[in-house]
Parts: structure tokens; sequence; C-alpha cells
């Protein structure tokens, strides 16, 4: 194995440009598991821990922007993060364990493109955009056009993700996250949903959903967001919108929970979400 | 091969070992520090747990190389060497808090890093802090209240 540890972001980018194939590591609580699982360590390795321009939290006209090595403990226990989008902070405190919320990173947890991953649903609902940055210029998109397919995104092999901006909603939106694993600690979400609604005194004006460990990627649920605005929630409507959900999710059974199981768990959550 | 100098329980020291190597694998093998464990290998468990530069991490998920020159480390055989750390031993050592004794070490850091952060935290704050590292003998028990008599609550 071939080892890089770039110093700062321009160091890197040259060091990217001549290995576009070699693998990023930032806190490693995946792939360092990953690597010893499966006895293989990739040819080359770029570690992007030195890259100290990715480690930041700022805010600017109701936007928080998060560094890409920004640690899920930073995350949990930053004062900007806590008042403007707690929902972030209290999803950041249900990851792994201490020391797991010690290494990983948000940036990790958004590029893994793990299904199961527990920020992505949060940072979906919050509206959230994706910075990514090559040698030469920064792009910015929605966090759901970032996902192509199972642990598959639009990066380019010349980009990293440089940091995720969160536009801080009004205190009167609800906004929630609920994640079912087989413990508090440790736990990989069986399923997990994010859900924000604002409401236009009785009708549904904006609604945002997301879920987590339902299909290949972490996904926005726009069909029932779609069927939901506009509308008051009464007790039909939310039937309808269960109804809906159940339509387009498409879950798989694995090691840790089964189709069955996921279907009957997202109902819940999402009854739980429209009725409180 | 990698060179680094790193600070290992207060000992400035310096290392060689190979690209894929994890820190557990550094700590075991050429440092013979070995009273570090390795249970599950990757991050369930803790008993691998050590404190790097003031953080609790886990040494089976780190990439040696990762860590630059000057980076210090601290592993259960340096913990006797702080006050708070002889204070966690004691602890354990009056509570019983040890059976099989694999856990140990993952524990006794995972105490230290908490103690380091809040003085006296309740059963609440001693569970969700410990709530990485397993132990399958004691139930637990003895071990929080290992916790609370190193806190001097008891």
């Amino acid at each position: 194995m071939e080892f890089f540890s770039p110093k700062n972001i321009d160091e890197f980018f040259k060091v990217r440009e001549r290995y576009p194939d070699a693998v990023l590591l930032a806190g490693g609580t995946d792939l360092m598991a990953q690597w010893h699982n499966n006895r293989s360590n990739p040819e080359r390795v770029i570690s992007i821990s030195n890259l100290k321009e990715l480690s930041f939290i700022k805010e600017d006209r109701g936007i928080i922007e998060i560094g890409a090595l920004t640690t899920h403990t930073e995350i949990s226990e930053n004062k900007l993060i806590k008042k403007g989008i707690p929902v972030l902070a209290y999803a950041a405190s249900l990851i792994g364990a201490p020391a797991i919320r010690n290494m990983g990173t948000i940036g990790g947890n958004i590029a893994n493109a793990s299904p199961a991953a527990d920020l992505p649903p949060v940072l979906l609902i919050y509206d959230s955009s994706l910075v990514l940055r090559s040698k030469t210029q920064l792009r910015e998109l929605k966090l759901y056009e970032f996902y192509k397919g199972y642990k598959n995104t639009v990066i380019k092999s010349d980009e990293i993700i440089y940091s995720i901006k969160v536009p801080i909603p009004d205190a009167v939106d609800k906004v929630e996250f609920y994640k079912v694993g087989t413990r508090q600690a440790q736990s990989i979400a069986k399923v997990s949903l994010a859900g924000f609604l604002k409401k236009e005194k009785k009708e549904v004006e904006v609604v945002r959903l997301a879920a987590g460990s339902v299909a290949p990627v972490p996904i926005r649920l726009f069909e029932v967001e779609k069927y939901i605005t506009g509308k008051p929630l009464t007790r039909s409507v939310i039937a309808d919108a269960c109804d809906t959900l159940l339509r387009y999710l498409k879950p798989i059974s694995d090691v840790r929970s089964t189709e069955e199981y996921r279907k009957i768990a997202m109902k819940g959550l999402l009854l739980k979400f429209l009725q409180k | 091969m990698i060179k680094r100098r790193w600070k290992i329980n207060g000992k400035i020291t310096q290392v060689e070992f190979s690209e894929e190597m994890r820190l557990i694998d550094v700590l075991r093998g050429p440092l013979d520090l070995v009273g570090t464990k390795e249970g599950c290998g990757e991050g369930e468990c803790g008993a691998c747990s050590v404190i790097v530069d003031g953080t609790l991490k886990l040494s089976c998920l780190i990439l040696a190389a990762t860590l630059n020159d000057g980076t210090e480390i601290l592993t259960i055989e340096g913990v006797e060497s702080t006050p708070l750390g002889k204070r966690i031993q004691k602890a354990f050592i009056t509570a019983n808090a040890v059976q099989c004794g694999f856990c140990t070490p993952g524990m006794v850091m995972a105490t230290y890093y908490l103690l380091s952060k809040v003085k006296k935290p309740d059963r609440e704050t001693i569970k969700s802090m410990l709530s990485g590292n397993l132990c399958r003998c004691t139930g637990y028990k003895s071990i929080f209240e290992a916790v609370d008599i190193a806190t001097g609550r008891r």
C-alpha cells in the first residue's frame, strides 16, 4: 500500500491529480473496519486528516456551513448547530459511541453513501447543499442530487467534499428525527425518518421528508411530500400519506431487518411525525 | 516503511512500521505495549480504546501512518503514572470491576476520558460514555460503581 498525507489542500490536489484512483481516508470508522474485514487494503490511500481547511463550523446570513472534516462530537456539541439546527446535533449524538463520534466526520458520513447513514436524512430535510471543490473550481449542489445508487455518488475523481451548507429554519417549523435500531449505542439504523413541516394556518405549506435504510441511498420522499402539501393534516390525509409512502418504498431484507418490518416501522414513524 | 516520533505515555518514542498497519498493530507489535487489547477489530467493542491528543479513539480504526510526528498517545500502560489514572485504577480494584479482564484496559481509558471532561458525572452520563465498551462478564454494575468511586462520590 502506498500512503500519502498532504499537508494542505493545494498539496492534496497535486497528489490527487497523479492518483485519481487513490482512496481518500478521513475518520476511518467505515473504511478501516471494511479493509480489516476484507483482509485487503487499497493500493493507494490519501489521508485527508491534515487538511485543516476542511474543519470548521460557521454561520453566514442564515446558513450554517460545516467543513467536511468536522467530527460527530463537534457537531453534537457546537453552539451554532445546537441553536440553529438542533436536530442535526441530536442525530450526530446518536451515532456509534463516544470514541466513534470523536473519529467519524460529516464528510465521510455523506461520501460513504451508506443507505443507513444517520446524518443524510436530517441534512436532506433541512434542504442542505453540498460544496464540492476541485483544483480550479467550487460547485454547489443539493444533497439529494448527490446520490446516484448504492454507495455511488456524482462526485468526480478530481473533487473533494469541501463543506455542507444548511439553511436555518424558522423557530416555529417542526423538525424531527427518528431512528430505529437494536439498542441505543453503536446501532446502525434498521430504518430512520427525518421530517420538516411548515404550516400556513391549518394547511401544510412546506413539508420535507427523508428516510434511511429503505432504499439503496438516503432518499427524499418527494411523492409523499407532494401529496401532503397544501392539505390540512386530517386523519384521512395522514392515512393516504402513509399509503403513498408504502407504494413508493422498496426496502430490502438484510442482516439488520426484513422488508416487511421496515415497511411497517416506516409507516409508524411517518404517522408519529404527522400526528404529533 | 513509515517513521514517526510520537509522545507515548509521556515519552518521546521513535517508531517504524509499514503503511497498512493500524495503531493497535504498532502498539502491540513494535512498541510491545500489549495492555491494549484487540476485540472485534471493527469499532464495536471498545477494547482497543486509547487516548490520542486528549481524545478517546479506537486504535483498531486508526491507520497508524495518519498520526503525525508529535502525536500524544496515552495507553493503559501510561494511565498509572497520572493522578486521575491512579484513582481510576484503585476504584476498579475496590469495586471488583474486573472478571476476565479483557475489556478492562478499554473501560479504564473510556473512564479516564470521561472524568477528564466531566468531574462528577451522573449514572446516565457514565452509561452513555461507556456505551462503546462491551463487557461480557460483569453485567456492568461493578464497573459503573468503580466510576462512581473514582469520582469520590462513594
